[in-house]
């Protein structure tokens, strides 16, 4: 399987003063449309294909995906369980709008992997929680889609998820990825040969670059 | 502070004919009853004293507590989070005793911590699940009794998944351990700027040696 995993384009969270905002489930900004326009415009042109699209239920996601459905003619299958780390209940499914986390634990993953990440809400998912919900999700797409091509429009959290649990870490890891908006990446999945999973690519921007988007 | 982690003694789920029981939530057997009666005897004449003493809130938890309590000097506080896979939900909702599982699905730890332990219901914990209720019990007791001593009695698996989270093993374990009924097994977790854990004793089981219990 290989396994394409797409950041969604800069949305309002990304750069704005939360305590501000209305919603934490926030559009895409103006650049970040453009940024998903030129992701569109790369894999159009360069023959990309596809068998599978997922996207994360929040609207940075979803307005995202509906960039890369153009591209590939194929509408995209949403899933809660690639929600942002603090967006999801304990039992996996989606937390309403208005109870979503705005003050995160400044004990991070590396020091706090079960400690809860949204503080302001009651019950909210620690960093290794959310790595099983991510892991859940990865065992699904690899039943349903060997051999294939997938892609999966996520978010920042999701991909450093994916890359600790490919890389087998600890709880209390000692790195951590950053993805740039509409990067994406390409993690490789066999059955065969020695290790299974082979990280292909990381953050390729390259359509952020030649439209100066970065 | 130091953590001295006991398994319970021997249940009627220990038993080969366990699957064939009308409540899965099982208390001792005789035998087990002598195993805590002889852990008892030899904290007494040990000098063993806790200043904190936790139980998981299973029937063959707590009738092995209410055997060693009064050696350790201390009331138990029940606890739901150190209970067994997977008897709490992902949500920490208690799994009532008739829906505990009765076959576990066929992958263990090793190949699929990220799938639930039993597919005869929906909504089962995995192991990682598991792990990340028995890490922030962990994380709890550090901050609440920092400097002191903590007795827990508990089970097979909360001692194994306690080992995983210690020594920061990834999902996909190599490795398992294994603790007799009634053993106890002791952690130090230190202050310090080197590794915060130290694992001083591991499954001693002295007592059943001397009784001829094991």
């Amino acid at each position: 399987m290989y396994l394409y995993v797409i950041r969604h384009g800069q949305s309002h969270v990304n750069v704005e003063d939360w305590s501000t905002l209305d919603t934490m489930d926030t559009s895409l900004t103006n650049k970040g449309k453009q940024q998903a326009e030129a992701l569109r415009d790369w894999l159009i042109e360069n023959k990309r294909t596809c068998d599978a699209l997922y996207t994360s239920t929040m609207r940075r996601t979803r307005e995202t995906a509906s960039y890369i459905e153009t591209a590939f003619n194929m509408n995209a299958i949403t899933d809660d369980r690639i929600r942002e780390i603090g967006n999801s209940a304990l039992d996996g499914t989606a937390l309403p709008e208005n109870q979503l986390p705005r003050v995160y634990n400044q004990i991070k993953p590396d020091k706090g992997p079960f400690a809860h990440r949204g503080i302001d809400i009651p019950n909210g998912e620690s960093w290794m929680h959310f790595r099983t919900r991510i892991g859940q999700f990865v065992d699904d797409l690899m039943t349903k889609h060997q051999g294939r091509r997938v892609y999966v429009v996520a978010h920042g959290g999701v991909i450093s998820a994916m890359l600790d649990n490919i890389y087998n870490a600890g709880p209390y890891r000692t790195a951590r990825t950053d993805t740039h908006n509409t990067g994406w990446s390409l993690f490789e999945h066999q059955n065969s040969g020695r290790e299974r999973w082979m990280v292909r690519y990381h953050n390729r921007i390259d359509h952020l670059i030649v439209k100066d988007l970065l | 502070m130091e953590i001295i982690l006991i398994r319970h003694g021997q249940s009627h789920v220990n038993l080969p004919d366990w699957q064939t029981l009308d409540n899965l939530d099982a208390g001792l057997t005789e035998k087990g009853k002598q195993q805590a009666e002889a852990l008892r005897d030899w904290f007494k004449a040990n000098d063993h004293q806790a200043d904190v003493l936790y139980t998981s809130t299973m029937q063959r938890t707590l009738e092995t507590t209410a055997i060693i309590a009064d050696a350790l000097g201390q009331k138990a506080i029940h606890d739901h989070r150190i209970r067994e896979i997977p008897t709490v939900y992902p949500t920490g909702d208690i799994v009532q005793p008739k829906d505990i599982p009765r076959t576990y699905a066929s992958d263990w730890e090793n190949k699929a911590p990220f799938i639930p332990r039993s597919s005869e219901k929906e909504g089962y914990e995995s192991w990682m699940h598991f792990r990340t209720r028995i890490g922030q019990f962990t994380d709890a007791i550090i901050d609440l009794h920092f400097g002191q001593r903590v007795y827990v009695v508990a089970h097979g698996g909360m001692i194994s998944a306690f080992f995983d989270n210690v020594f920061n093993v990834g999902p996909y374990r190599n490795a398992d351990v294994q603790n007799h009924n009634t053993s106890w097994s002791r952690f130090q977790y230190r202050n310090s700027t080197g590794e915060p854990w130290y694992m001083l004793d591991f499954n001693r089981i002295d007592h059943l040696r001397e009784k001829d219990l094991l």
